[in-house]
């Protein structure tokens, strides 16, 4: 097993959310933006207030340019790729720089991207390098504690944004079970009534969100 | 020979609990050409960790660290003296060690008016240096005046000179800021002194094998007042205690310095 | 080769890609700039190759033994060779490391030795870098894609292959280790060589670190796991300068350092690579002596050539740096990093007239050197290929035995009229092969 201190687990647990935030966030993106073509132009406001997201935008045109690629939106998708960046950047001993250079590549694109006439043609290689990312984490991360650590970050993070995108609870169940999986293979000091109350608060047909966000929060307290 | 009796306590208070305290205490006496110490005992309190050591110039130390959360730390250092009439020490290894004694460091480094200060400075190129440092020493003792709040511990020999005030640290940078600009090899002395409340600093002079010792604060010779802690090229190298921690606390410290002279034979 | 250059734009973003940069302050904001590469090769033939090999193996070992003797007995000042001013005022000698000797006896582990040549297709040393050089992983990584950009290049050519360096630096690691993991430690991700720093721990499999990971209990060194159990560090390749490295030693005020480091390494309980103290081996002024250092302990004659040097120290020599002024290259020795370097032709009267004062009251501050006339290296220039200015740093590795890596990080300056080729000047950098025919 590798050896890493308390910071680097910290780094590998916040690039596992972050590239979730930023896949899970592009993809709802897409379904929202399908939809305000032309039947719902105010969608997004309802997607902001969903997010917790404050709604800064002035309309819906905006809203598509600056939720997804403008750095100075503290929320907006570019701005956690680059948060997903600065975790990634200083773990590269332990992902491999080849597992590193799809966040590169991901952030890079978006970067270079200007005009915002076809965002969803834009976000698409995004999409691509972060699932390349994570293909790069089940092949060149040797360590399986490294792999564990990040997995069970993504999955948290998924966690959370379906709580409070209101998805449905069979869904959650799915990948709370994924969660539970992923913790028991780390070493890390999880608490241990937060994972079974969060099992509980997701398993009835009506979803405790609120109960299920709190045992989120204490789950890893000590790390995260 | 005289006896003498000396104690070295200190005590640090911080206003909340620190943790990832780190320090090393250089304040232990040792036995040379001119004093033995004897039942010496040194302790520390509030540690987890406690070694003793010697760093690059032959001084005693005695460092450690403690993890866990406190909010006080401190040190005793106690023992006794002998004072042998000859008030020198032989340098034993004057062709590998002395060189570091000559050029001047950040806080002795001569300024301009340093320079024009110095040089009319009474130097005698055909008198010993043990002669010249009596000059020097004279020379600097009426250049400043005593006064405990014109200076702290990081005023350089060129802001206590611009100042013409400072503590017994100032005296000793600048004394051996002159010697050194006469070529004569000169380090800093940390010390205690019969009858003080706090540490002393003076200034060694290195003559034909021997170093001797002038206190430029109290403008004489060091003599059987004087106990020797440590030694270096100026008062960086002998800093009492360098302590490192975690936490917002405000510290403050107390520093009581003991040295009673017990008696003559 | 025509072929590698067609591919530029290709080499160029799989750097961008690896993220290859350097960091740099500006206006106190930290930026992360690719270190511009270029396609055109350095390249040393085999036999070039085996003269450098054998000088550079020779100028390392004196070092290394200067070193050794500088902090113990002193016999090269003894003897009258060096002159005691020149260790003991330079800022890299430390006291602190007197009387200590180093696992397995090594100071300098990994040297950076800057050469150039001239037009007459001399070598020269103009610099030895013993305390933290960098910039091997530039060309190692470089080596990696310009292979798969162009492998018929690498098929039709034997070159050396240079992607060996993390195995050296392990080997040096393991050499010198005490019993324990290997640690890279790093200032952080705002240190402009931070790449280099994570790549080469990626490489070598050390663990990557920073100071709050690291602790000295007991005199040994350890990194804490997350689980709060302590690994035990037997080498620590530290990437920060040793006035930084101990807080309860040297600068009480640095954030970056491990406290009390300084005793486990003086009880020999951890490899520190490179030892402290080393600045005053690859101090300017010092460099003057290497030559006479050769002759002192190997007993050769060196190999290499030193560029032609004058102390103003010596009387002999400020008569000939004040008749020769204008000819001559002037550095502070104090001042690193293409910083503190003047030209006698390029100053103002006012300028001259301040320096020369400067020269007479501290000679030893400066060292004067002949202007070498360097020989021109290749670069592509948009569609263009046009002449630069160019350096090598030949890194020079010491375990049981010393041994140069067959490669070295060639840097140009992209400014026709300069002869400064520091990155952090906005130089570039090319590969380095090493011919094996």
């Amino acid at each position: 097993m590798g050896i890493m201190s308390v910071s680097k687990v910290n780094h590998l647990l916040w690039l596992g959310r972050y590239c979730d935030r930023v896949f899970s966030t592009v993809r709802r993106f897409y379904h929202n933006y399908d939809t305000m073509l032309e039947a719902d132009k105010e969608a997004y406001i309802k997607f902001c207030n969903r997010l917790a997201i404050p709604n800064i935008y002035k309309d819906k045109d905006d809203f598509v340019a600056r939720y997804p690629f403008d750095m100075e939106d503290d929320n907006s998708i570019i701005s956690n790729l680059g948060r997903a960046y600065d975790n990634a950047l200083v773990m590269r001993d332990e992902i491999s720089s080849e597992t590193l250079s799809y966040i590169e590549l991901a952030l890079n694109t978006m970067k270079q991207t200007k005009e915002h006439e076809a965002p969803l043609i834009d976000l698409q290689p995004v999409l691509d390098y972060i699932l390349a990312f994570w293909g790069c984490v089940d092949d060149y991360v040797n360590d399986q504690d490294t792999r564990n650590i990040l997995k069970t970050g993504k999955y948290i993070e998924r966690i959370d944004l379906y709580l409070r995108l209101g998805v449905e609870s069979s869904e959650i169940q799915l990948v709370v079970r994924k969660l539970v999986r992923q913790i028991l293979r780390t070493r890390l000091p999880y608490d241990e009534d937060a994972l079974d109350d969060l099992i509980i608060a997701t398993r009835k047909e009506e979803v405790d969100t609120n109960k299920a966000l709190e045992c989120l929060d204490k789950l890893l307290a000590g790390v995260m | 020979m005289y006896h003498l009796k000396f104690t070295y306590d200190s005590q640090f208070h911080f206003t909340t609990p620190i943790v990832g305290h780190y320090f090393t205490v250089k304040a232990i006496p040792q036995s040379t050409d001119r004093q033995m110490i004897r039942n010496l005992s040194v302790s520390v309190d509030d540690y987890e960790f406690l070694n003793s050591g010697k760093d690059g110039f032959g001084n005693l130390t005695k460092y450690g660290s403690n993890s866990k959360e406190h909010t006080s730390f401190g040190f005793h250092i106690k023992g006794e003296c002998e004072l042998y009439e000859e008030q020198f020490e032989a340098e034993r290894n004057p062709s590998t060690f002395l060189g570091i004694y000559l050029p001047q460091t950040q806080v002795t480094m001569v300024s301009n008016n340093m320079e024009h200060f110095f040089k009319q400075c009474p130097f005698y190129p055909t008198e010993s240096n043990y002669q010249n440092a009596f000059h020097i020493m004279q020379y600097i003792y009426q250049a400043i005046t005593y006064c405990q709040n014109a200076t702290n511990i990081s005023t350089t020999a060129s802001e206590a000179f611009e100042l013409k005030q400072g503590v017994c640290q100032d005296y000793a940078h600048l004394m051996i800021s002159c010697l050194r600009y006469f070529k004569i090899p000169a380090r800093y002395v940390v010390g205690m002194m019969a009858g003080e409340g706090y540490s002393h600093a003076w200034v060694e002079v290195y003559d034909k094998g021997y170093w001797f010792g002038f206190d430029p604060t109290n403008n004489q010779e060091v003599d059987h007042q004087y106990i020797k802690i440590s030694h270096g090229r100026d008062y960086s190298d002998c800093m009492v205690i360098k302590g490192l921690f975690r936490g917002n606390a405000l510290q403050s410290q107390d520093i009581k310095v003991c040295v009673e002279i017990e008696g003559q034979e | 080769m025509n072929e590698l250059r067609k591919q530029t734009d290709v080499v160029n973003a799989q750097l961008a890609r690896y993220g290859v940069k350097f960091g740099i302050y500006k206006n106190n904001e930290f930026k992360e700039q690719l270190f511009p590469f270029d396609p055109i090769p350095r390249m040393i033939g085999k036999d070039e190759f085996e003269y450098l090999n054998r000088g550079l193996i020779q100028r390392v070992k004196a070092l290394n033994c200067f070193l050794k003797d500088i902090y113990s007995d002193c016999a090269i000042v003894k003897d009258g060779v060096v002159p005691e001013e020149f260790i003991y005022a330079s800022s890299g000698y430390l006291p602190e490391c007197k009387g200590i000797c180093p696992p397995k006896g090594i100071y300098s582990h990994i040297s950076g030795i800057d050469l150039v040549q001239s037009k007459d297709k001399t070598w020269y040393v103009l610099e030895d870098n013993l305390r933290v050089p960098s910039g091997a992983s530039y060309p190692m990584i470089a080596r990696e894609i310009c292979r798969r950009s162009s492998p018929r290049t690498f098929m039709e050519q034997e070159i050396a292959d240079n992607r060996d360096y993390a195995d050296l630096l392990k080997a040096v690691m393991d050499y010198s280790n005490t019993g324990g993991i290997n640690v890279i430690l790093t200032p952080g991700r705002y240190n402009a060589a931070f790449f280099e720093h994570s790549y080469l721990a990626e490489k070598t499999n050390s663990v990557l670190a920073v100071c709050n990971n690291l602790v000295v209990e007991d005199d040994y060194l350890y990194y804490i796991d997350y689980n709060n159990t302590k690994q035990k560090v037997g080498a620590i390749y530290r990437r920060i300068s040793d006035e930084f490295l101990d807080p309860m030693t040297f600068r009480e005020d640095s954030l970056i350092g491990i406290p009390h480091i300084m005793e486990a390494y003086k009880k020999g309980n951890v490899a520190i690579i490179n030892a402290l103290g080393n600045g005053v081996a690859d101090d300017k002024g010092i460099y003057y002596f290497v030559p006479k250092m050769i002759q002192y302990y190997l007993k050769e004659e060196p190999i290499l050539n030193n560029a032609p040097t004058y102390l103003p120290f010596y009387e002999k020599d400020m008569e000939y740096v004040l008749e020769h002024f204008d000819d001559l290259v002037l550095k502070d020795v104090a001042e690193a990093g293409g910083y503190g370097v003047v030209f006698g032709n390029s100053m103002t009267p006012e300028e001259k007239e301040k320096l020369i004062t400067m020269l007479k009251n501290e000679p030893r501050r400066f060292i004067a050197q002949e202007v070498i006339d360097f020989i021109d290296i290749e670069i592509q220039e948009g569609d263009e290929v046009v002449p630069r200015k160019a350096d090598l740093r030949a890194f020079v590795l010491t375990k049981e035995d010393t041994v140069v890596w067959k490669s070295g990080l060639t840097r140009f300056s992209r400014n026709p009229d300069s002869f400064i080729v520091n990155s952090s000047q906005g130089g570039g950098f090319k590969d380095t092969w090493v011919l094996c025919q």
